[in-house]
């Protein structure tokens, strides 16, 4: 089956490369290589690139791909077919796992119009505020303003900052 | 040769630069064919008064020295009821709240057949349509170009050079304070409170910084530009407003590994929306400029994208911006 897989590198050389390397050792048929130059700084900023990689291959191959990029490093962006289109990363500051992460999570994952990919969390101390940088995926453009919608009301609910890429209008 | 009598209203910081910028451009301004002539200078304590032209370095002299160019107490507002002059040159220090003794300055300049070049917000953030209707029945200029970003020319660029191009929206950052502490919490590693004292102690944030850090100033300067380039009625009450007071060292390191920043955004759309909030930048965005840079970028139909950076504060930077709208209201003529 053909499968399109997003992944995200650091934009040095040499890297293309490794993220081939799995391709090539598990045996999928590599179909296209698509470097998104022009929208790569707005997608992911400095540093990095995006790249997208259409293969066919079978699930159990698609899956020992996915494991073996993700210990060089490799981030995943979107695996599968065209179910996610848009992705966006955003910042929540406050009392954010005081405040159940857990159901912040759930609240975006249970719309099934998107879902969290990826978070990162920041405690200085315990009394202090934390940070969360937290990375969410969705279908398409108007599913995208739906999620951001729910993430404002839930970052007031819960009397978090939250900042929103400046891309978003 | 136009001769113009103007006074300046305030001495502080911009006051002064607007009379360091007249010396310095005193020979500029004759090729212009204008002569700008200050009969008065007034600061909180009083006021220095020369029908016949006052000597504005005696006058800096004075205010280094003494702390004061007051000769007689009488307040700004008497000043320009009673002596003579075309031109106020308006920089007391601003009041968004109330719009502070500049509305009523601007006010009477109007009613006293006098023109009126500024830098202070705070009248324009309460009461800009009555200013301008008022400014029109008298017959008078009303300039207010330093109000916004500094010496960043923005209401000029949109109002003059791109007319003919409607514009979708304008944002940026529009306050050099907290783009500064946002710009040296990453770079020195520091907390948003260790990185404001060092604000205050280079004179960067006051000593009091509610008005920068909780962006206030930044949605004033929103407001005037959804009234001027929009033909918009806002006021102060009217935006969205989150300052950066919460903004940890975490979460923009956390940006920063995203290939992100975080900067404080004014906005003003022409559906009306009005905000002031912090936003993640890409780092190479033209919005991610450093220190105690402004920037505004302009969304237009025939032009794109038009961005412009500058100075957004400083008494010789914030005065260039009065001395081009002085040059623009006599050069007219």
């Amino acid at each position: 089956m053909k499968v399109t897989m997003d992944i995200e590198l650091k934009d040095e050389p040499g890297q293309l490369i490794l993220a081939l390397e799995p391709v090539s050792r598990n045996k999928a048929n590599l179909i296209s290589v698509f470097h998104y130059h022009k929208t790569n700084a707005a997608k992911t900023g400095g540093g990095k690139v995006q790249v997208q990689l259409v293969l066919d291959a079978k699930n159990s191959v698609i899956n020992k791909i996915k494991e073996d990029m993700e210990q060089t490093g490799i981030r995943i962006l979107r695996i599968g077919e065209e179910k996610y289109r848009e992705t966006i990363t955003v910042i929540m500051i406050g009392h954010v796992v005081n405040t159940d992460i857990r159901d912040t999570v759930s609240r975006i994952d249970e719309t099934g119009i998107a879902e969290v990919t990826d978070m990162s969390l920041s405690m200085p101390e315990i009394n202090e505020p934390t940070s969360a940088a937290i990375t969410i995926n969705a279908i398409g453009k108007t599913e995208l303003k739906k999620v951001v919608a729910l993430l404002k009301k839930i970052a007031e609910e819960k009397e978090l900052l939250l900042v929103l890429p400046i891309e978003l209008e | 040769m136009r001769t113009v009598k103007a006074s300046i209203i305030g001495f502080g910081s911009i006051g002064q630069g607007v009379a360091r910028v007249l010396l310095m451009k005193k020979e500029y301004l004759k090729a212009e064919g204008v002569e700008i002539k200050i009969v008065a200078v007034t600061d909180s304590k009083g006021t220095v008064i020369d029908e016949n032209g006052l000597d504005l370095e005696k006058c800096l002299a004075a205010k280094a020295e003494k702390g004061t160019v007051a000769e007689k107490i009488m307040s700004g507002s008497e000043v320009i009821r009673q002596v003579e002059h075309d031109l106020v040159i308006e920089v007391s220090p601003t009041d968004v709240i109330t719009g502070g003794a500049g509305l009523e300055n601007m006010q009477t300049a109007f009613e006293n057949g006098r023109s009126v070049v500024t830098s202070n917000k705070g009248p324009l953030t309460l009461k800009f349509k009555k200013l301008n209707e008022l400014a029109e029945k008298n017959g008078c200029a009303f300039r207010y170009e330093a109000t916004v970003g500094g010496a960043m020319p923005i209401i000029n660029l949109t109002k003059e050079v791109m007319a003919g191009n409607e514009i979708h929206s304008i944002k940026g950052i529009f306050n050099g304070t907290c783009n500064y502490i946002l710009t040296r919490m990453l770079e020195e590693k520091s907390t948003y409170s260790e990185i404001l004292t060092e604000a205050v102690d280079l004179g960067i944030a006051e000593t009091d910084p509610t008005y920068d850090v909780e962006g206030i100033d930044t949605a004033g300067k929103v407001v005037i530009l959804a009234n001027t380039v929009f033909g918009m009625d806002k006021t102060i009450n009217d935006v969205d407003r989150t300052g950066i007071t919460q903004i940890t060292y975490e979460a923009l390191e956390m940006s920063a590994k995203n290939g992100k920043t975080i900067k404080l955004i004014g906005e003003v759309r022409k559906d009306g929306t009005l905000t002031v909030s912090p936003r993640l930048i890409p780092i190479g965005h033209p919005l991610s400029v450093s220190g105690t840079l402004n920037v505004a970028s302009i969304q237009t139909d025939l032009a794109g994208e038009i961005t412009v950076t500058g100075k957004g504060a400083g008494s010789v930077e914030t005065a260039s911006a009065i001395l081009s709208d002085i040059i623009s209201i006599y050069k007219q003529d």
